[in-house]
């Protein structure tokens, strides 16, 4: 009888303890829009992993749905119940610092680590001598995707994608048929505004703001008048679909047949190799064709995503903590989330690189050679500024192909778009970049 | 005679048609639902899925992790809500036509402030309102701040001053105090706008979105539409499975409304307005 | 209405108030408050402190994260300077010439021909037409969005059956607001229509003996009887949908993002715009403030002009 009280005892007691136990962790509330599959299910293994193997912190994952994420966070920041961490492209960790809603990682991890990323990686983290986010990946955003089983049917050498815009739009023509387009690009002024970054500066050697954010001049730079022309050209050329088919850079019109070339980041390399495995063979990759099919400047952007940490947060330390565990402590964590991309995307840190360079990635991704000689070397970072600047150059591209508008005074529009934008929002002398 | 049975079937013919394109997008998007990828996107078009029977897209969404379970929290709220609504909405709107209380306008004249406010002005501050009460990821947070509606006591309270007080009064003659008025003759009589205002506050519970997203972070407490807000994913676009998800969405308040479908067509009219 | 109440105390003003009036008001006001309360309560809570904590964030300039400042009026001269939000009204008036004139007439014809077919068949068509009034904004605008789809899009299929090139609904500044209009007549014709309807039905057959036995004609009945008798429906409608029409936000969120060149930026879609890409409410709020004001102006003027309207009858 005394036994069984004393079990009983114990057993009631341990009840209470044990929930006790963990009442006592610190818990940290992330934030993050699903992407893909496997990149969701990567985060949501490891972090079980990580709430496992210790008891001090928790990691609380709460998904986001993607189109209602700005309003949410910018609602949690408005009224102070921000997570402590969250998920963003790259280039907004910039975008938040300049905000002043973001917390440096500075005081709670060892500066060494930093040591450990790639230069690109670092400018988009480095920012006025403090170490802003932790960068999770780095993908090219524009290159030219095509069928090589199309480009045959039509008479063309399947290997030989077009390399300058007169050939991009000729080849356009030649494929296009009844069901099946030429070519696909953006149609919507974000999306048109963002993807050419890297052909923006590739052609005009800047951005188009000056360097302290006082003066757009995107009617003053030669790039941004050859891409405007180029997205007229095409638009009259008729070979691409004025709307885009399901938004930019849809792998699934290219492989379901409804377009013979796309124009589209790396991310559709990893849905091509997961969900139409049987179109490996028929789809090459090239970097996006140039005005005299040179490939030595800027294609494309170099973006992809980071995290950050809200200045509010009430746990640093530990965010800061649970963020080394995934990101520097130990590059499988890393690397298992690049073998699950079918190395589609790019390490921000050398340790992960190297571990990479050692797999058998060609294999497993035909293009990637292709991406690292053509594409990477010459991607430049993503823009920090504002996105107002971003959309107006969308919009120069709409004047011109909707309303009849020539380069020249689109974008002398836009330009006063941004400048009236630099002037209500104070926006000179903000630029953080060193 | 022939020429009255050739307009009816005209006009027959003609209310066919517009069912018809009523229903279209309805049925589009069911049709979607059973078609695969391939058959979304394929050119050239066809309406109808190559298989009836495809139930990829529809078992896709049901056994998601947290459909099933969202749609039942969400009927759960909108349940709550809707009794709430009933109950605080009509028992103002009783008190405003029947009851002739000490600041009466004042207070009447207040409530209907709200009618004026812009949602869009107060979408934050009631988050921030919201936040510090405690109330962010529960349910209460999505059924009580909508729970007093003006616009629903405003239709009520027009309903009730338009009922015959001489049918009160006849309880009251025969000896019946104010509730048993309320309850043998008052309530009874208001069963049309009580089931139009309850199958209000039903869908508009069901089919709220922003709100939630701005409020609900926990994926158990999610409301239907905010679950359905994942199907909508940045790249790999399914509209099979969206459409899917969307139209087992929109089934319970079809079903709803197709139960009281007589009350509430009958209902909607605007009493007092005649020229 | 006459307000005329069960205990009938509205009587007596007199000095001589017997106790049981007394005790009959104290009742009253009593039943009273506790009926009224909840409500008003709860939209103190959540309707009214919003409102005002609204109005003075507006004159600052608000952030956890940067500290809040005061700004006095400068939130509101950004908004007032701003070329696009003033071309917002613009946008909601075009939109209101798209959807208004169109729902309604649609509605009336509808509602004509709900009284000419039989009942059971009247049953099934109203309810039909009721159904899409019941369907989220939301999914309205993902099954628009498919339905606009360039090549396999329910829209520009059945264009092409009938010979017309396909549209760029989504993405050219000719269609967009057709594009948001359509649903949104889609979503509102049960409503309008039922409404139509009721009207219709309150309209004496009497009157419509009389004009045929007087010989009058179809034509000649409906615009001396029916529009007449009317006129107070539309009157109704058309304020509503007015009001309704400036609110305008999520479908043209969701299927056209605003664009493109703003063509389907409405006056909240750009405040909402604005909160989710700006650092501090300031704008946002004070927006909604002006627009607010505008829309009651707006609102008092229609009512003014339609009760000197019938005044002068």
């Amino acid at each position: 009888m005394r036994k069984a009280v004393a079990l009983f005892l114990t057993i009631a007691l341990l009840l209470v303890c044990i929930p006790n136990a963990f009442a006592a962790r610190t818990t940290i509330i992330f934030w993050h829009y699903p992407q893909d599959e496997y990149s969701d299910a990567w985060w949501e293994e490891w972090i079980e992993e990580y709430n496992n193997s210790q008891n001090e912190v928790y990691v609380e994952l709460e998904w986001v749905p993607m189109d209602g994420w700005n309003v949410k966070l910018k609602g949690a920041q408005a009224a102070g119940t921000a997570p402590d961490i969250y998920g963003m492209p790259l280039a907004d960790a910039g975008r938040n610092v300049t905000n002043g809603t973001v917390l440096a990682f500075d005081e709670y991890v060892d500066p060494a680590i930093w040591e450990d990323l790639t230069d690109v990686a670092r400018q988009y983290t480095y920012i006025n001598g403090s170490y802003w986010s932790f960068p999770r990946y780095l993908e090219p955003s524009a290159m030219l995707l095509w069928r090589k089983d199309l480009f045959e049917a039509a008479g063309l050498d399947p290997e030989m994608p077009p390399t300058t815009w007169d050939e991009l739009i000729e080849t356009g023509k030649k494929l296009k048929t009844d069901t099946c387009w030429g070519l696909h690009i953006p149609t919507n002024e974000a999306d048109i505004g963002w993807t050419t970054w890297g052909m923006q500066y590739g052609l005009s050697g800047s951005l188009a703001l000056n360097d302290d954010w006082s003066k757009s001049r995107m009617s003053e730079l030669e790039g941004y008048h050859q891409l405007a022309n180029f997205f007229n050209d095409v638009y009259w050329a008729n070979i691409a679909p004025e709307q885009a088919i399901y938004g930019y850079g849809s792998i699934d019109a290219l492989c379901e047949n409804r377009c013979a070339m796309l124009m589209t980041g790396s991310w559709s390399l990893a849905t091509v190799l997961i969900d139409y495995p049987e179109m490996v063979d028929k789809i090459g990759v090239s970097h996006f064709p140039t005005p005299d099919g040179s490939y030595d400047h800027a294609t494309a952007s170099m973006g992809g995503y980071c995290v950050l940490m809200d200045k509010l947060t009430e746990h640093p330390q530990e965010c800061a903590d649970f963020l080394v565990w995934m990101f520097t402590r130990d590059p499988a964590v890393m690397y298992d989330f690049f073998e699950r991309s079918h190395f589609s995307k790019f390490s921000p840190w050398k340790s992960v690189e190297s571990m990479i360079a050692q797999a058998d990635t060609y294999s497993i991704n035909p293009w990637l050679e292709t991406v690292m000689d053509t594409v990477i070397p010459y991607s430049i970072p993503e823009p920090i500024y504002p996105w107002e600047v971003t959309y107006a150059f969308g919009r120069a591209v709409n004047r011109i192909l909707l309303e009849g508008y020539d380069a020249e005074e689109a974008l002398r529009i836009a330009d006063d778009e941004v400048n009236k934008y630099i002037e209500n929002f104070g926006l000179a002398g903000q630029n953080l970049k060193n | 005679m022939k020429q009255n049975k050739l307009l009816k079937l005209l006009y027959l013919t003609l209310s066919a048609i517009v069912v018809l394109i009523s229903l279209a997008p309805l049925i589009w998007m069911l049709m979607t639902g059973f078609k695969e990828k391939t058959e979304v996107y394929r050119v050239p078009f066809s309406f109808f899925p190559d298989n009836f029977s495809n139930l990829a897209n529809y078992s896709k969404v049901l056994t998601h992790k947290n459909f099933p379970n969202s749609m039942l929290t969400t009927l759960l709220g909108a349940s709550i809500s809707t009794t709430c609504c009933l109950i605080i909405n009509a028992m103002a709107a009783y008190g405003f036509a029947r009851i002739d209380f000490k600041g009466k306008k004042l207070l009447w004249a207040y409530c209907l402030l709200p009618m004026f406010i812009p949602s869009i002005a107060i979408l934050i501050p009631s988050y921030v309102v919201v936040h510090k009460m405690g109330m962010l990821n529960t349910m209460a947070v999505l059924i009580i701040p909508g729970v007093a509606q003006t616009g629903h006591i405003f239709y009520l309270r027009q309903y009730f001053l338009g009922i015959p007080l001489s049918l009160e009064e006849a309880v009251q003659i025969d000896g019946g105090n104010r509730v048993q008025a309320l309850i043998h003759v008052f309530i009874p009589m208001s069963a049309a706008p009580f089931v139009i205002v309850g199958f209000g506050a039903f869908v508009g519970y069901w089919n709220q979105y922003l709100w939630p997203l701005l409020t609900i972070s926990k994926t158990k407490l999610y409301p239907i539409m905010q679950q359905l807000a994942f199907f909508r994913t940045e790249r790999n676009i399914h509209y099979g499975v969206q459409m899917a998800g969307s139209f087992l969405a929109a089934v319970p308040p079809i079903m709803l409304f197709m139960f009281f479908q007589r009350f509430i067509v009958k209902g909607i009219k605007i009493s007092g307005l005649k020229g | 209405m006459n307000e005329r109440h069960i205990t009938g105390l509205t009587a007596s003003k007199g000095p001589k108030r017997s106790r049981r009036q007394l005790t009959r008001q104290l009742r009253n006001n009593l039943e009273g408050m506790l009926l009224v309360i909840p409500a008003l309560l709860l939209i103190t809570i959540f309707a009214i402190i919003p409102m005002i904590y609204a109005l003075f964030s507006s004159v600052y300039d608000v952030s956890l994260y940067t500290g809040t400042e005061f700004v006095g009026f400068e939130n509101y001269q950004r908004v007032l300077h701003d070329t696009v939000f003033w071309s917002t009204f613009k946008t909601a008036f075009r939109y209101m010439l798209y959807v208004i004139p169109a729902s309604l007439l649609l509605a009336f014809m509808l509602a004509n021909l709900m009284i000419r077919i039989p009942k059971k068949a009247a049953g099934i068509f109203k309810a039909s037409i009721y159904i899409p009034n019941v369907i989220s904004g939301v999914i309205t605008s993902v099954i628009f969005i498919f339905i606009y789809d360039y090549d396999s899009g329910l829209a520009n299929v059945l264009l092409e059956k009938i010979g017309i090139k396909r549209i760029g609904w989504v993405t050219d500044t000719k269609y967009a607001m057709l594009a948001v209009a359509i649903p949104a007549i889609w979503m509102s014709l049960g409503g309008t229509t039922l409404i139509m309807l009721s009207g219709l039905n309150d309209i004496p057959t009497v009157y419509y003996e009389a004009a045929s036995i007087d010989g009058a004609n179809a034509f000649q009945q409906l615009y001396k009887i029916t529009l007449p008798s009317m006129r107070n429906v539309f009157i109704y409608l058309l304020v509503t949908s007015i009001v309704g029409s400036m609110q305008v936000f999520e479908l043209p969120n969701l299927i056209t993002h605003g664009g493109p060149l703003y063509s389907t930026t409405t006056p909240n879609l750009h405040i909402y715009t604005h909160f989710i890409n700006d650092t501090s409410l300031g704008y946002t709020v004070a927006a909604s403030l002006v627009i607010f004001l505008l829309l009651a102006g707006l609102t008092a003027v229609i009512f003014r002009l339609i009760s000197s309207e019938k005044s002068m009858e």
